[in-house]
Order: C-alpha cells, then sequence, then structure tokens
C-alpha cells in the first residue's frame, strides 16, 4: 500500500492546480496528438506463474498515438527455457496472444528466460528470471467504508508481510449482477409496428471489467510480519454495479524488485502530474532486448511469479441497509412519446417496448402509442450478457 | 616628528610640568600659554577634538608639543615667543633642494600631475596660487605632512554612506580628475591611490547625489562620504551600475542589482521580487513562469551558489517559486556572478547570487510595509546607539490560507498553502575601521493536497561578520555562516500506515577573506574558508500507532575547504588583470557503508561484490584540484573595453531529482565514494560600449563552456529513501554557449533595457551498458535550452510622481520528451516515449504594463507612499508550462498546463515612514 501512496502523491500538488485555477485562472488543456507513425517498437508482456495453466505471452507492435487499433506480432516463434534445460513451447492462438502448448508451471529454484523469434527473423531474449519465493495465500475482503463525500465498498487484499521485503502486482476481473427495472412480455420487433414476444433472458445479467491500471504494493519500511491492507477498489454504493450482487477475482503475484520498478515507472508514466513540476520522462528499459540489435528499443519485462488468487461474492445488503439504494426507477420513466419519436429513437436503439396504455394510465406519460422505457430498463443484455458464468454462486 | 624644528629652530630649553586632566586641547594650549608664557596662533577649529589626559614631569615644550600632536594632523612651528600651530601643512624655515627649481618652472607647468611625478626626496607639499581651492568645493585635508615624506602615493579609504539612513552604499563610482575611478565595496568601503598634494574626486551615482570635493594630501588618510538620496531619479532606475564600471571592472558576466530601484517592473500579485528581475537578464532564466530554480549560462538549477549575507541558502523559493523567499524590503544589494566567479567563492559550477541585507538605520527609526493580494510585509529599522548600531527587522506572510479556506470549494476545505519568512540583521560599527554584522534568517512553507498530507520545508541560516582594517593597507573579514534546510511530509491515513518523511540538510562554515593594497597597482584578496556538511538524506518514521518502521538512510558527512589568492593588477591605465586561484578540497567523511559494485558492470542490485565499511569521520573519498579564476580588461578607448576571462569551478554538492524543473523535495547530496564532484570551465569575451555620458550602455558577450560529471537520472528514478543512489544516477559531460547583447539606458524620460541572448546547452550521457545511456549516449538539448530569450524592460516617467513600466519576454520553448506511439500492456494504453527531449513546448512569450504613482517627495514628509498597479500578461497568452500524457479509462489523452493563461491585475500599495 505504501508504495503506492508515495507515488502517487510525492510531488503531486493537485490541490494547488485547483487552487490556482481558483484564484488565478490556471489552465489545463487537452490537446491533439500528432499521427506519427513510430518507428516500429516490439511490445512484448509476459508474467508466467507457478499456477499450473496454459501459459500466456503477447506480442505487439507500438502504434501511432492516435490510432485506435493495436498492431500484433503475428507467426512467431515463441519459446520459455528453464534452466533444467526444458523447452516450453508457444503456439498463436489469437493474432498477437501465444499459449503454451502444454499446460505448466514455474517451479522454485529454477531460472526461465523467454526466447521470441519474429516472422522476419529477429530474435528477442529476455534475462534469465527466478520465481519469488511463494508466498503466503492472499486474502480480499469487502468493507464499509465511509469519508466525508461518500460511502461506498472498499475492496482490500488483506497481506501478510512475513518476514521479507514483498512487492506485489494486482490484477482483478470484477463481474456483477443486473436485474432489469422492468420486465415485459412483448417487445419491438423489425419495427416499431411489429410486436414480438420476448423469448431471451432480458432480466438477468452479468458484466465484467478487468482491471485497467496498475496496482502495486510493497512492504518496504513497514515491520516484519505484520498485516497490511491494500486498497484494490472502491465503489460509491450509488454505483449501479453494486445493486444486485458483485464479485470479485484478484489475482496477486509475487514480483522481484525489478519487475516492481518496471510496473511502476511504467504506471507513473501514464497518471497526471503537478503544474509545478514535470516528471523526467524517457525510454522504460525492461528486461528484454534485441539478439541482432542490443541498441534496439524493446518494451516489456518477462516475469515469473508465484500467484494467490481469490474470488468473493457479496450483496447491496451485506454491506449497506437497502434505504441507501437509489431507486432503481431513477433513471427508467415510462413514456409515451409521439409515434415519429418512437420510431427514431428505437432505430437509435435508444427504448424499448414496455406495454401498451391503459385507460386510466398516468396523463403524465404522455399521450403516444406505446409506453416505452430505455432499453437498458427492459433489457439488461445491453449491460452485460445474459449467460450465468461458470464461478457464479448465489 | 620634525626633527629640523625641534634643533635649529628651538633655543630655549628650560623645563616645567603640567598636569592636564580630560582638557581639551583648546584648555590645554591655555595652559601651556600661562605656564611657558609664549603665544600660540591658531583657528580653533584646527584643534583635534579628543580631550588629552596627561602628566608632564620637568619637560621641554618641545616635548609636550611633540607628544601632544604626536598623534594629530596639526604641526607647530615654534617662533621665538610665539607657537604657531598649523593643520596639515609644517612651516618650513629652510628651503628644501630643488626648491629654486619650483619657483622657475611655476608659472608655466604645475599642476597636481607634476607633483605626482616630483620624485625628489624631502618633496615639501605646496598650495599655490593657480590651484584650484577658489572653486566652492569643499576641500578636505587628509594626514599630517611628515617630513622626510617621499611617498609618490598616498592611500585614501573610507565609507560611503547614504546621508538619511546611515546606509553604507556599496558600487558608488568614486573617480578623480584624470579619470581614475574605483568603487565601493559591498560595505560601502573604498581604497583610493592618490598623489600629493590636491585632488579632487567626484562621486556619481544615480541613487544618490553626485558630489565632488577638494584633498589635500599630506599623508595617509581616511574619510567618509555622506550622501543625500537624490530623489529626482529615484524612480527611473532599475538595474544600477556604478557609472561605467561595466567599462572599467575586469570581470565578465557580473550583474548588480539595485533592489530599491526594481519597484516600478510590473509585478504578479503583488511581490517585488529581486529574483524574478534577475532572470530578466541575458544568460540567466528559469525553467518556466512561476517555477523555482535558475539556469545560468546553460547550468543545471543546482549550479547556483545564493548567498544571503554570506550563508547558503538552499531553497530561495516559496509556493513552488511563484515567490521568492528573499524579502525585498530588507534586501540591499544582489550581485550575480555568471561569467568570472572570483577566486572567494566556489563551490557551484554556473554563477554566484550574492545577495546581501541592508544595514539599518542608526540614527531614526524607520518602516516600510505593503500590501499585495497574497502577501503582506513589514520591515523596521530600530537604532540602538546612535550612529553606531542599529537592528533590521522584516517579516512577510501569506493569507492564501485564508484565501483557501473561505472558498467555496468543498474539496478545499481540508487544504492549506501557506509560507512565511523573516529575517533580522544586527549592524554594529565599532569605529571607521571596524564592523560587525549578524544576520539570522528563517522560512517556512506548508502545503497539502488531500486531508491526509501535508508537505512542508524550511530554510534557516545565521551568519556573522566582523569586517575590520588589519593593517594599513589590509582589511579582513571573518564569517561564520550557518545554513539548514529541511522537508517533510506527514501521511495521515486512517489506515495503519501513518508517516513522517523527510530530509534535512546542514552545514556551518567559516572564512577569512582579506584584501591588501600593498602596492599601488596590486590588490590582493586572499583568504581560507572551510565548510562542514551533515546531511540527513532520508527517514520515514511512525505517526502514533503504525505499522511503518523507523528508517534512516545513512547520513552523509564531509568537509568542503578552499584557499585562495587573488591579484588585481593594474597593469596599466587600460589594462586591468584579474589572476586568482583557489584551490578546493572535499573529504567526504564516515561513518557509511559503500557498496563496491563489479567492474566492468552496471552499477545495480545484482553487481554487488563486496560492502565496505567506514568509521566515524574516516575518509570516505577525497576529492581536490585547482580552480583558475582568469580575467583582463582593455580599455580601447574612452567607454569602450574589451574583456576576457576563463575559469574552472568544482562542485561538491548535486540535487537528486527525477523532475525535470525544481521541486522543494529535491534532495541535496554530497560527493562521495560513488558521486564524483561536478566540474565546469567556462571562455567568455565582451565587447563593452558606453555612450552619453556613461548612460547608455551596450555589450556583447560570448561564452563557452563545458562541463564534465553533471548528475542526471536514469527514467523512473527513485529517488526517495534510497540508500543506494548510484545505482539510479548517471554522470555525463555537458557543453553550453552562447551570445548576450545588453542595450541599458540608466537615466532619462525613458529608461529601461532590452536584452537578447542566443545560447544552446547539451547534455551526454554515455555509458558502455544500455541502461546507463540516454538518446544512444550522443548529445541532446538539456532541459533548459532555449535558444532564443528575448527580454526588454522599459519605464516611461510622466512626471515625477507617475511613471509607465512594461516588460516584454520571449523565450524558446523548452525541450521535452514527446511520445512517439502508444502500446497496450495490461490492457491499458500507454505512450512511448523514445529520445529524450526531441521536441519543444511552444514558444514563451508575455507582456506586462504598469503604473506607478509615487506619494509626494517631500523631504519633511513623513511617510511616503508608492501605489503599483499592475497587469501581467496582458496578452492573456497561454504559454504551456508542461506538457504531459495520461492514461485515463485505458486512452492515452496529452494535457497542458499554463499556469497564468490570461491578464492578471494587481495592486500593490507600500508606505514608507
Amino acid at each position: 500500500m505504501l508504495h503506492i501512496k508515495t507515488n502517487n502523491r510525492f510531488l503531486r500538488f493537485g490541490v494547488l492546480l485547483i487552487f490556482f485555477s481558483t484564484l488565478l485562472i490556471s489552465c489545463v488543456e487537452s490537446f491533439e496528438l500528432s499521427s506519427e507513425t513510430p518507428e516500429a517498437t516490439m511490445v512484448i508482456e509476459s508474467v508466467i506463474t507457478d499456477e499450473l495453466k496454459h501459459q500466456q505471452v503477447k506480442l505487439a507492435l507500438a502504434g501511432p498515438l492516435n490510432s485506435e487499433e493495436s498492431i500484433f506480432e503475428t507467426k512467431a516463434s515463441v519459446n520459455v527455457l528453464s534452466s533444467t534445460g526444458e523447452i516450453y513451447t508457444f503456439k498463436e492462438d489469437s493474432a498477437g496472444y501465444y499459449s503454451s502448448v502444454d499446460q505448466f508451471r514455474v517451479e522454485a529454484n529454477q531460472s526461465y528466460h523467454l526466447e521470441v523469434q519474429t516472422n522476419d527473423g529477429s530474435t528477442y531474449r529476455s534475462t534469465g528470471r527466478q520465481m519469488v519465493e511463494i508466498s503466503d495465500p492472499i486474502q480480499i475482503v469487502a468493507q464499509r467504508q465511509e469519508n466525508e463525500e461518500q460511502v461506498g465498498a472498499a475492496i482490500y487484499a488483506i497481506n501478510n508481510s512475513g518476514s521479507e521485503n514483498r512487492y506485489y502486482k494486482y490484477t482483478f476481473e470484477e463481474t456483477y449482477k443486473i436485474e432489469a427495472t422492468y420486465v415485459a412480455s412483448l417487445k419491438f420487433g423489425n419495427s416499431v409496428l411489429d410486436l414480438v414476444p420476448v423469448e431471451e433472458e432480458q432480466r438477468i445479467c452479468y458484466a465484467s471489467n478487468r482491471s485497467q491500471e496498475i496496482l502495486l504494493n510493497n512492504f518496504e519500511y513497514l515491520e516484519n510480519d505484520r498485516t497490511n491492507q491494500f486498497l484494490i477498489q472502491f465503489i460509491p454504493n450509488n454505483d449501479r454495479r453494486l445493486f444486485e450482487r458483485y464479485s470479485i477475482y484478484v489475482n496477486r503475484l509475487s514480483i522481484s524488485p525489478d519487475a516492481y520498478r518496471f510496473f511502476r515507472i511504467l504506471r507513473e508514466s501514464s497518471i497526471a502530474e503537478n503544474i509545478f513540476s514535470q516528471r523526467q520522462l524517457g525510454f522504460i528499459e525492461g528486461n528484454i532486448t534485441s539478439v541482432n540489435d542490443p541498441d534496439e528499443n524493446v518494451v516489456g519485462f518477462f516475469e515469473v511469479a508465484s500467484h494467490s488468487s481469490q474470488r468473493i461474492f457479496f450483496n447491496y445488503t451485506d454491506l449497506f441497509n437497502a434505504s441507501e439504494r437509489p431507486s432503481v426507477f431513477e433513471g427508467c420513466e415510462v413514456t409515451r412519446p409521439p409515434l415519429t419519436e418512437v420510431v427514431s429513437d428505437y432505430e437509435n436503439g435508444q427504448i424499448q417496448f414496455l406495454s401498451m396504455p391503459t385507460e386510466d394510465g398516468n396523463p403524465d406519460e404522455g399521450d403516444g402509442p406505446y409506453r416505452v422505457v430505455p432499453i437498458e430498463c427492459v433489457d439488461c443484455r445491453e449491460l452485460g450478457s445474459n449467460e450465468q458464468p461458470d464461478f457464479w454462486i448465489e | 616628528m620634525s626633527f629640523c624644528v625641534s634643533t635649529i629652530c628651538f633655543s630655549q630649553t628650560e623645563n616645567f610640568s603640567v598636569s592636564l586632566e580630560n582638557d581639551d586641547y583648546f584648555q590645554a594650549i591655555l595652559k601651556l600659554e600661562k605656564l611657558t608664557d609664549k603665544h600660540f596662533y591658531f583657528a580653533e577649529d584646527w584643534l583635534p577634538e579628543e580631550k588629552v589626559t596627561k602628566n608632564y614631569e620637568n619637560v621641554s615644550l618641545v616635548e609636550v608639543l611633540e607628544d601632544l600632536f604626536k598623534s594629530t594632523t596639526t604641526n607647530y612651528y615654534i617662533l621665538d615667543s610665539t607657537i604657531i600651530l598649523t593643520r596639515n601643512t609644517i612651516i618650513y624655515d629652510k628651503l628644501p633642494e630643488g626648491f629654486s627649481r619650483y619657483l622657475d618652472s611655476e608659472e608655466t607647468h604645475v599642476t597636481e600631475n607634476a607633483v605626482e611625478k616630483t620624485e625628489v626626496n624631502n618633496s615639501p607639499i605646496f598650495l599655490r596660487n593657480n590651484d584650484k581651492l577658489d572653486q566652492e568645493i569643499e576641500t578636505i585635508f587628509i594626514g599630517k605632512e611628515e617630513i622626510g615624506q617621499s611617498k609618490r602615493n598616498f592611500r585614501l579609504s573610507g565609507y560611503v554612506y547614504d546621508k538619511e539612513t546611515n546606509q553604507p552604499i556599496s558600487d558608488i563610482a568614486i573617480v578623480t580628475e584624470n579619470g581614475k575611478g574605483i568603487s565601493t565595496d559591498k560595505e560601502g568601503f573604498y581604497d583610493i591611490n592618490l598623489g600629493p598634494g590636491i585632488n579632487i574626486l567626484s562621486i556619481r551615482s544615480l541613487t544618490n547625489e553626485n558630489i565632488s570635493k577638494r584633498f589635500v594630501m599630506y599623508n595617509d588618510g581616511q574619510y567618509s562620504f555622506y550622501l543625500s538620496e537624490n530623489l529626482e531619479q529615484l524612480d527611473e532606475v532599475m538595474l544600477s551600475s556604478n557609472m561605467d564600471s561595466n567599462i572599467d571592472d575586469a570581470n565578465t558576466g557580473e550583474e548588480t542589482i539595485d533592489v530599491e530601484n526594481i519597484k516600478n517592473i510590473p509585478l504578479v500579485l503583488g511581490e517585488r521580487d529581486v529574483l524574478k528581475v534577475a532572470t530578466l537578464l541575458p544568460g540567466i532564466s528559469t525553467p518556466g513562469e512561476g517555477s523555482a530554480g535558475f539556469n545560468v549560462r546553460g547550468g543545471k538549477a543546482d549550479q547556483n551558489l545564493m548567498l544571503l549575507d554570506d550563508a547558503v541558502m538552499y531553497n530561495p523559493a516559496h509556493f513552488f517559486g511563484l515567490f521568492a523567499a528573499i524579502n525585498p524590503f530588507t534586501t540591499g544589494n544582489v550581485t550575480i556572478f555568471k561569467g568570472n566567479i572570483p577566486a572567494e567563492y566556489g563551490g557551484r559550477l554556473s554563477s554566484v547570487f550574492d545577495i546581501t541585507t541592508k544595514d539599518s538605520d542608526t540614527s531614526e527609526f524607520r518602516g516600510e510595509a505593503s500590501l499585495g493580494l497574497v502577501t503582506s510585509n513589514t520591515t523596521v529599522e530600530i537604532p540602538i546607539e546612535k550612529g553606531k548600531s542599529g537592528l533590521i527587522l522584516g517579516g512577510r506572510a501569506t493569507y492564501s490560507n485564508w484565501i483557501l479556506r473561505s472558498l467555496d470549494e468543498e474539496s478545499l476545505s481540508d487544504s492549506e498553502a501557506s509560507f512565511y519568512d523573516g529575517i533580522v540583521k544586527y549592524n554594529h560599527q565599532f569605529n571607521p575601521n571596524s564592523k560587525l554584522t549578524a544576520t539570522a534568517y528563517f522560512s517556512d512553507d506548508a502545503f497539502s493536497i488531500t486531508s491526509d498530507s501535508l508537505y512542508g520545508f524550511q530554510n534557516r541560516l545565521f551568519s556573522i561578520k566582523y569586517n575590520t582594517a588589519i593593517s594599513e593597507k589590509t582589511r579582513g573579514e571573518v564569517i561564520l555562516a550557518n545554513s539548514d534546510y529541511k522537508f517533510d511530509i506527514n501521511y495521515d491515513s486512517n489506515l495503519e500506515d501513518r508517516f513522517e518523511l523527510g530530509y534535512h540538510i546542514n552545514e556551518s562554515e567559516i572564512k577569512f577573506n582579506l584584501n591588501s593594497n600593498i602596492y599601488t597597482n596590486h590588490k590582493l584578496n586572499y583568504g581560507v574558508s572551510s565548510k562542514f556538511y551533515n546531511v540527513e538524506p532520508g527517514y520515514i518514521k511512525p505517526i502514533g500507532d503504525s505499522n511503518i518502521i523507523n528508517f534512516e538512510v545513512n547520513r552523509e558527512r564531509a568537509l568542503e575547504s578552499a584557499i585562495w589568492l587573488a591579484d588585481d593588477f593594474s597593469v596599466s591605465e587600460a589594462f586591468l588583470l584579474s589572476a586568482g586561484i583557489r584551490y578546493s578540497l572535499f573529504n567526504a567523511l564516515g561513518d557509511s557503508e559503500v557498496r563496491i559494485y563489479e567492474d566492468g558492470m552496471p552499477k545495480n542490485d545484482d553487481t554487488v561484490i563486496d560492502t565496505q565499511v567506514y568509521d566515524d569521520l574516516e575518509s570516505v573519498a577525497n576529492y581536490s584540484g585547482p580552480e583558475f579564476r582568469f580575467s583582463a580588461r582593455y580599455i580601447l578607448a574612452e567607454g569602450l573595453s574589451v574583456k576576457a576571462s576563463y575559469n574552472n569551478t568544482y562542485q561538491y554538492i548535486h540535487t537528486l531529482s527525477n523532475n525535470t524543473t525544481v521541486s522543494p523535495t529535491d534532495t541535496y547530496r554530497v560527493s562521495g565514494y560513488h558521486l564524483k564532484p561536478q566540474q565546469a570551465q567556462q571562455y567568455s569575451l565582451g565587447i563593452f560600449k558606453n555612450f552619453d555620458a556613461n548612460n547608455v550602455e551596450t555589450s556583447i558577450e560570448g561564452y563557452y563552456k563545458t562541463s564534465d560529471n553533471v548528475l542526471d537520472f536514469k527514467t523512473g528514478a527513485n529517488l526517495n529513501l534510497n540508500e543506494y543512489v548510484e545505482t539510479e544516477t548517471l554522470q555525463g559531460e555537458g557543453k553550453a554557449y552562447g551570445v548576450e547583447f545588453l542595450l541599458k539606458k540608466k537615466d532619462g524620460k525613458l529608461n529601461g533595457f532590452i536584452g537578447y541572448t542566443y545560447s544552446r546547452s547539451f547534455l551526454k550521457l554515455d555509458s558502455e551498458f544500455a541502461e546507463e545511456q540516454v538518446n544512444d549516449g550522443k548529445f541532446f538539448p538539456s532541459n533548459y535550452d532555449k535558444p532564443h530569450d528575448f527580454s526588454m524592460v522599459a519605464n516611461y516617467k510622466l512626471t515625477e510622481r507617475f511613471s509607465f513600466s512594461a516588460n516584454f519576454i520571449y523565450q524558446t520553448g523548452r525541450p521535452i520528451t514527446y511520445p512517439t506511439g502508444k502500446f497496450t500492456y495490461d490492457d491499458a494504453d500507454y505512450v512511448l516515449y523514445s529520445d529524450r527531449n526531441e521536441f519543444r513546448i511552444p514558444d514563451f512569450y508575455r507582456l506586462d504594463l504598469s503604473f506607478n504613482m509615487e506619494g509626494n517627495h517631500s523631504l519633511k514628509k513623513k511617510a511616503h507612499y508608492f501605489w503599483n498597479f499592475s497587469v501581467y500578461n496582458v496578452l492573456g497568452r497561454n504559454n504551456p508550462y508542461s506538457v504531459y500524457f495520461v492514461t485515463e479509462d485505458g486512452q492515452v489523452e496529452g494535457r497542458q498546463s499554463a499556469i497564468f493563461g490570461i491578464p492578471v491585475p494587481t495592486i500593490s500599495y507600500n508606505v514608507k515612514f
């Protein structure tokens, strides 16, 4: 926890930015990124662990700043070699994603390195890596947390420092249940004049997100054998993710100080700066080099890590009072717009049929031909998948 | 004294006894008249003012007179029963040899020069009819003539003071009739060699009255000038220097800022700022608008020696550099050496900012107060012993805290940002030759970002200086100084990891500095100094019940010493040579543990082969070297000179920072086993030309500078609490060159200056290991490489009381590292940076205007006020301060920030009483 804080907050003077924007009208503006094409820079991403599985390696190239698409390195030959002479061969599953042909797990006291040969004959090799000793199992807890501004669920990883300095990197995947506010038996089909029965599940769905920032913490300057809580994420209690049932799977990797350094710098390179000081930026050196051209810049750190993971589930009412939950009808007003509006809104994918108006209906809804609601209020597939994930436990 | 008088001219030898008890000379003479029956002829004001207590028993009159007038400027002559007392002059009863020759030539060519050239022994000094005594200027007789006097030159020394404030005035030009000139030093002291007889000295100053006085030199002597302020010209000068010191001094790249006179320069937030004015001068720039740190002639920000009354000031900025921590009201003088650094200074590569606090008025209570939008400032001067000693107190504080709290913005309710500083200086003039000053200074900044962290930093310094005449021709000073700087960060969360983290440096110095004028054309400066550093490079400790352990990075201790000798040698009237040598010696001292890395391998955790342990005060590493400070001036013609200089410097203290700009949490570390001293050498050449009776100064100066072991860092270096910074640091070569143009008009309705600099600054960080290279080990532009730098400051005086001023600044945008692409890692987008500093932020330009209104200049008026209305950044130019890239929701976004993107109006009110 500590390191994240220090890295976040050393030399970061956000309040002054606000102070000056209020007092002196300093300004921070976004600007267009230039569209220069960078020289081809190989990006190699791989952490192999002590979990028995098909291990993964991702090969890509850096792209222009304003491009949306990723460029992958395909048709490469990828191998992980161990100090005992074993060779684990990888095959390409989809463009740029390679997984080991056989399942394997890394063993303690062995060194591994990655070798990649691209289609055009360039060879890239990592330094030899050894797994940092197997760590205590991770424990994930969710708790109600209040601060001055908001109330929400804080999800912590609880670690025990043991007797050594440890460096951890986390990834998570959260999955939450969504229940549509309304249930309808009919829906618009090909047009708004074509009402068809609802056949698919559209009341209960599940949505997932993966972590999008690098989460790191360490035990530097912490007392030995103390537990330490690391905040994985905080979700305000008015966030729809928490409304029904929420699950999070947290994967913790015990990494080396060198790998930690690489991820720390990568992380720092992407967070906002204060207006008074600017960090020195530059190429982030990893542990993979080109065999053919040692001066070539290669992005990436090949690491061998021990892992520990845990999944937890909780309901809204496990942490909060039901009365704290915002009304499910919020943002789901029923309306009866004129037909022309119904046609255009339906074509834009904004609304869906709820029911036919009744004689004693609420005159505030309008006088259009149908009672309609925003589409996600009746069809949860707008927000997730209606298939229950395998791991889901009610 | 006069052997001749007593033996030849005096025949009466009767002895008598007399007792003088606290009698003045007049009473003493009356007593002698009674006892001896002689008549004394004299003018009462010729008599010395002192009182005498003496007992003479059975002595001759000659013996009594001899003793009484021994240490006075009075001579006597006994003629039968008459005794004539004279001032300075001896009455000769015998014509000296060569006298007839004088008489013969009287009509034709006798001038002071002729007297000066006389090499005859026993040459008496005659005031001649055609000498200019009848002009209406005051005549001062210096020294007592001595029989047997054969000197060609006499030495006149003393101080120049402000008549009203009794402040010594530095950098005042004192010029003889034949154009020879010198200027007063920091203490207002001057020292000039004059020929025997009449000399007319003129004082020329822009801030004070111009006066001339006639000196009749009989011997070496002292005289102090008291000048009144030249109110007419008070407003006009912003940067004043000696009348023609730019032409006359040997130093290249020396700038003096007269603090009193910068008040017309447009302000931001109502703060008069000495150091901001400095950045308008050619060759001095800041990394960005409102940022701390100075880059002098392509040097890094840690290469400037900031001295406040001889003590080092580590962080001269408040609020990240928006305000200077130097109180403008108490500051007397700022001299900046950016070219040739005099041998008495050392320890930094690029420049010396020598800031002196003014002396308190010793005759009456004075004060000054100012109200600005963000800060207010009060200074008082309190005389302690009239005419001798006084105390100046200055304090400044901000009310931004109050502003922050009163803002209707919830997220700011917990935040604070405040600073204050205070200074006290005591000055005591024991006698015309001895003076003691003592200064204490403290500044404190505190600010918080979030409710859980509080940052703070403090400067504290103390210095004491005693300056005295050691002998007739040697003046010496001893300086004791102590400086202290620290910062801390308090992190107070609701979790169990509350901590305090901090840094602390303390240094103490003793310096002996002597100046001798043994020969008329040699001015020697020599001395020794020694400085002890104690650095606590970083500590962390728990607050309350916290999981955090106590941890400290090993302290660093070191001794930095130097010895120097410099000579200003006037080879001829036109040719002045200033040659100095300084030998500096640095010892890094234990106790410490030093990691030894495998030879031929990059320094990292994997290449450690040994750890060496050093005991308390055991020498860990020694560095030393000679530093040469040569400069020469040649006057080509009236008002036209050429100067050249070479100097090399060593620097044993470095800042650690992974920012491109200066931050209060940068730490200073001293050289040691791994960290080598930085070195630089600079060559410069300049041509200086004055026009319009020195009212217009022009100059062109060029320099070329190389440096070694300049400190830089690996990308993303973690410097906080790092015990092994050598794994993160890189040391490389620097190269800088430039040409500086300056046009200054000092006087008149329209005055000001225009400066333009073309300069480049490069760095090279090469190594055989890729991880220790930047930009493939090739030269790349440094973070402060701004090729074009133009500044203009103009004042236009409408009337005595109303004036307009304008600043205009244009600079090439500083280099930044710009992304060349982006990549995805761990499901998020990141930007790819390749070569350092390949792009530049947009050019910087800004226009500021101000209108000044001054209260009545009547001398009788007790209070004196001054209004300044300024608009900063009139054009509303959104000058980017920084450019950066963030990943938000997995997407890359580019952002640029400006500090003052719109015109900022300011009003400030000053009152002086």
